[in-house]
Formats: C-alpha cells, structure tokens, sequence
C-alpha cells in the first residue's frame, strides 16, 4: 500500500509581519502526503492554505516567518538555505500556479521557459535533448509541440494552464503543488485540466498537494482532504469521510452552502460572520465566534486534534476521544 | 506581423510623418511674429532694398510655392544659408553635429549604465539602505541645474584641482586633422596619442555632468518599473522553477521592465543629439545646442530652421529604431 511519506509538515507556523503587528497565516499546521497520493487543502480566502503551498518552496514574500518542520527526502526545508532550495524548486518539488495567463514570462517563447529550467537543473543536457523533453511534455498535455516556438499571449487560457502543467512536469517531480490551478478557467476547461491532471498523476506517478477553495474540484481529485479554517487544520481524513460524515462544524457548515440547483433550495446557505482578525485571533477555537455549536470550553481553550472515526478532526465536540496531538505541550 | 513586415511599415509611415513635421515647421515659422528680412537688414533700411531682399530670398512668392522651394530644396540637401555667416547651413550643422555625438554618446553611456545597474540592484533591495541611498542620489541629481552643477565641477576639477580642462573640446596647442568629425575616433585613427589624450581629458567632465543628471531618470524609472514587475506572477513562477537570482532578476525581470523604459530612454537620446543646451553652453562644448544659442542670438533664420529640420529628423530616425528594438524585445508589439 501507499505508505511512504513524500512529504511530512510537523507544527508548521507561518506568520507575516505588518504594520499592525505579526499575522498567524498558519498556526501549528501538521499533516503528511504519502506516495502518490493526492491531498485536497480546502478553506476559504485568507485561510493560510496559499501560505504552506508557498511556504513548502519557500517562495513566501520577505516579510514573513516560518517555524516548524517540513521534512523532504530527510531534509527539514525550512531549514535549507536559497541554493539549495533552488536546486529542489522545479526538480523534485513543482508548483502549479493559479493564474495561467501571468505566471508565464510574456516576452518570452515557451520553448525557452522549458530550454531554461532544464538547462538549470541539468546542465549536462544539450539544447536540442532540452527541446525535445518540452515537445514531449506538450504532447503529454495535449498541446501542439510546434507551438513551442509561440509567445504565452499566442495561447488561450486553457491552453495556457496546460503549458505550465507541462512546465512543472518537464522534469517528473516527485511531488507537485497545484495552486487553484483551475480558479481562472472557465468550467468547461476546468474538467478537462482536473481529468489531465489526474491521467499525469497516474503517468508518472507523482504526489499532489491540490489547494483549491471549491469543493467540486476536490472531490474530483482527492484521496484525502484537509479543511482548513483561519490557519487551523480543523478536519483531515479521507474524501468519502470528509463528503458523507463531515465532523466539524465548519466542515459541515461549508458543504451545505454549496449552491445547488434543486428547486426547493432556492435560498443560497451560508456561514454568517467574517473571518476572525489574524493578528489578535481569538481565544479557544478560532471558529468559536461563527460556530452554531459553540460551547463554553470553544471560546476558552484551543481544541487539540482528536482522532475520530479515521479522521482528525480539532473541536471539543468530540471531547473524550483520542487525542492525537495537543499543541498546547508542542507549545511550550 | 513578421518583424520585417513590421519594420518595413514603420519606415514608410516615417515618410509622411516627416512631411508634416517639414509643413508644421514652415508654416510656424512664418506665423510668429518678426520679419526675417527686417531681422537681417535692420528696421531703418529703405524700401526697396527690403523687397529686393525679400525677392531674392523668394518670400514674396505665394505661400504654398515657397513651401515646394523650400521642400524640394531640403531634398536636395538645400537647407538654406546662415544670414550671419553666409555659409550653407547644412555644412555648419555637419560640423557641429560630431561634437554633440561624442558629447551624447559618452553621457548616454554613463547614464544607462548608472540606470539599469543601480535602479534594478536598488529595486532587488527595496527600501533597504542601498535603495534610499540610490532614491536621494536621484531626486538630488534631478533637482541640481545641470549649469550649476557644470560649474562646480569646473571649479573642482578644473580650477583647484587642475586634473580636467576647464571648457573646449581640444586644446588650441594640438594639431590635428579631423576625418570623421568625432575627434575620439580621429585621433585614434591618426594614431596621434597626445590628441586622443587631450579630447578624452575635454570629454570626462561635461560628459559625466550629463550623464549624472540624465541617469537620474533612468535610475527612478528602472528602479520603479522593476518594483513592479519583480512583485509579479511569472517572476515568483520563475523562481518556483528554482531559476537563480541572477537569471530571474536580469533575464526575466530587467527584460520587462525595460520595455516602457526603451522607449523614454529613446526620445531622451534624440533631445541630447539635437544639442544639450545647457550644457554645452556651460562648457564651450561646439555642438548643436551652442550653435543654436548662438543663431537664435543673432536672429539667424535659416539657420535657426534648418537645426530644427535637423533636429525633428533625427526624433523621427530614433523613434523608428526605437519601435525596432521594442518590437524585437516584446512581440506583442508587433500584434
């Protein structure tokens, strides 16, 4: 079975200094991705999923502070210097980025976006061999490979997202990020970028940690899913569990109000409140304020991670059961 | 568009372009006020020495005969006579224009480097000490008249110091026969040590004057363009490809960022080749700006007109290169 770990996140804190005072993105963040398998990080906008997508390649922005662990190949990355996160960054670890239309050099050929991230990583590999690894991987995303020699503005959004699939995958990462990678396509498109995604993952037998905001597209995609909430992990487990025996509330409160188009629910559900203020998040649960089964205990203690039916789930309500982890210790 | 396609249009549109321009500054120079045959002869002239003058100069023909004279004239490389020296006015522009290319060349140089160098490495550290330091050198060097500016440096090095000449171009002591004009390539050519010694000693200070002052621009509009174009998708995207700082920063980033800079650093080329004036009004440099000082001193009409026939020529000239350029560097240009 799929057991190996490819990649393992320990107690990971990401915080971003301001002017107002230092912002907890993530705060205490642990899960692993095994062996080719695909994890869904679901939340809303700001929940710090984007942070620990960028933070795995340390490509944050410079006013930010990572503590904890991300253990690669038996390297702790948080600990690596530039140079050799550069030669992780495209190689062995790839990022998929959410909009296709800027993350391409725009005055620059596709052929030597390719020509030059081969040639970075592996020098020894001539011009021509380089070229016909980029024809290759356009062939394996389903692009035309002479319109290598074509500007990224010469291309439609689709096709725009399939060349930087084939970017990533030029030289068979073992694991790849993909970052909304279908948010700014339309639906039509979007199917056909998760189905290839899907056949490559299979192909070369990769790991994919898939950060998206729409459940659909995990659904599509994942193995597991992990829901995060204001820079908790508040529920991971399988994507069957997650769908049918949601725990959290969060969790639960965030599959009702998707939309549907049944004609009794013609009221669109949601989630009432705002998103709590990063900087001074609040005491106990950070959904504690939004949640319908709010206790006592949820607005005075941060929940630990219980183990509840297969799943991690962090909230009181499942008080009693195995505790996985209880970050107030790892706090100290 | 293929780039030759596209540099073939650029060139014919040139071609009316310039017989506006040619039009506009015929017809603006017999609109504003100010008789140049008044001008040349003086206010208390008798009559009809005034109209013989006018008939030889043929201004008392219609308006849109003297305009063909003037155009067919200009083809054939007639752009008239100096009213001051008697002598065509083209071979009075041939012979400045060198000095104002040496001049501008070695500035422009200087102010480009300074430009890309300083603002892309002032960018790299944005709002750390480096960058301050490259901000205030930029508004100081921008707010500085470049006359004063040109002055002190005279007085420093010139007066005091007594390391650079003070004005001029080449001592009056050195004998050389020019062949281009450009007394850098001259002297080389000549093999003459001592005269390309003197030239470069007379070139540094108002060349580096200059250059300071022009590279200010660069610098700010480098510096700027560079903060938003490294705070950009493809650059993060590049540098998650695990592409080195250096490549990300001067193949990717600098790439973009100087495609709105081109274009400003162009037109800035074609003012100084139609003469610094200033500046070589501050250091007796024979060029372009001095000559046309000098003419519009002496109410020297022809003169005056063909330097900026002259000059709108060379505008139309580097703005096609320009274009050029912009189109082989961004094709989306040529779209």
């Amino acid at each position: 079975m799929r057991s190996e770990k490819v990649i393992e996140i320990k107690n990971l804190r990401i915080s971003y200094l301001t002017r107002r005072g230092p912002v907890s993105a993530v705060d205490n963040v642990s899960f692993s991705i095994m062996k080719e398998e695909t994890l869904g990080l679901v939340g809303e906008s700001g929940c710090g999923k984007t942070s620990i997508g960028n933070s795995i390649l340390k490509i944050l922005p410079k006013n930010s502070s990572i503590e904890g662990k991300i253990l690669f190949e038996e390297k702790n990355l948080v600990e690596l210097g530039e140079k050799e996160m550069q030669k992780i960054r495209g190689l062995k670890i790839s990022m998929i980025f959410q909009d296709p239309m800027t993350s391409l050099n725009p005055i620059m050929k596709l052929r030597d976006h390719f020509v030059e991230t081969i040639k970075t990583h592996k020098p020894e590999i001539s011009e021509d061999k380089a070229e016909e690894m980029a024809e290759e991987a356009f062939k394996a995303v389903g692009i035309e490979p002479s319109r290598l020699k074509d500007y990224p503005f010469q291309l439609s959004g689709g096709m725009r997202q399939r060349a930087m699939i084939a970017l990533a995958l030029v030289l068979n990462p073992k694991f790849v990020i993909a970052d909304e990678p279908t948010t700014s396509l339309d639906v039509i498109v979007q199917a056909q970028i998760l189905e290839l995604l899907k056949n490559l993952k299979e192909k070369y037998k990769m790991s994919i940690m898939l950060i998206t905001h729409d459940l659909g597209v995990v659904a599509e995609m994942a193995d597991r899913i992990g829901v995060m909430y204001a820079g908790n992990l508040v529920e991971e487990g399988l994507s069957e569990k997650i769908y049918y025996e949601p725990k959290h509330p969060y969790t639960e409160a965030l599959l009702k109000s998707i939309p549907n188009t049944k004609p009794e629910d013609k009221k669109l559900i949601y989630i009432p409140g705002n998103l709590p203020d990063l900087i001074n998040p609040p005491t106990g649960c950070r959904f504690s304020p939004r949640c319908p089964k709010a206790m006592k205990i949820c607005f005075e203690e941060e929940p630990p991670i219980f183990e509840v039916d297969g799943s991690k789930v962090k909230c009181w309500l499942y008080k009693g059961a195995e505790i996985v982890e209880n970050e107030r210790v790892n706090q100290s | 568009m293929s780039l030759k396609n596209y540099i073939l249009t650029r060139i014919l549109l040139a071609v009316p372009m310039i017989i506006i321009l040619l039009a506009f500054i015929f017809l603006i120079l017999r609109i504003i006020p100010g008789d140049p045959v008044l001008a040349m002869l003086g206010g208390k002239a008798p009559k009809e020495v005034i109209e013989q003058k006018r008939h030889e100069l043929g201004l008392d023909k219609p308006l849109p005969i003297q305009f063909f004279d003037y155009f067919f004239g200009l083809f054939k490389g007639d752009f008239g006579k100096s009213t001051l020296t008697g002598r065509p006015v083209l071979d009075e522009l041939k012979e400045r224009f060198p000095a104002t290319v040496e001049l501008t060349l070695f500035a422009f140089v200087i102010a480009v480097l300074i430009g890309i160098f300083g603002g892309t490495e002032a960018a790299k550290r944005k709002d750390k000490l480096p960058d301050v330091l490259a901000r205030f050198f930029a508004i100081f060097m921008y707010a500085i008249p470049i006359f004063w500016f040109g002055l002190m440096l005279q007085l420093l090095f010139g007066v005091m110091l007594r390391w650079l000449p003070v004005a001029g171009r080449i001592s009056p002591a050195i004998q050389f026969e020019p062949i281009t004009g450009l007394y850098i390539i001259d002297s080389l050519l000549r093999g003459n040590w001592k005269a390309f010694v003197d030239v470069v000693k007379h070139l540094i200070m108002p060349g580096t004057a200059l250059g300071l002052v022009i590279s200010s621009i660069f610098l700010r509009m480098v510096r700027n363009n560079m903060v938003l174009v490294l705070s950009k998708d493809f650059v993060k995207a590049a540098i998650a490809r695990g592409i080195e700082n250096k490549s990300v920063l001067y193949r990717h980033a600098l790439k973009n960022a100087l495609v709105p800079i081109m274009t400003v650093m162009g037109m800035q080329l074609a003012l100084l080749l139609a003469g610094a004036v200033l500046t070589e009004t501050t250091f007796s440099w024979p060029g372009l700006g001095s000559y046309l000082v000098l003419k519009i001193r002496y109410r020297d009409f022809p003169a005056i007109q063909g330097a900026v026939v002259f000059f709108a020529i060379i505008v139309v000239v580097i703005s096609i290169f320009v274009d050029i350029i912009n189109a082989i560097v961004d094709p989306r240009v040529r779209y």
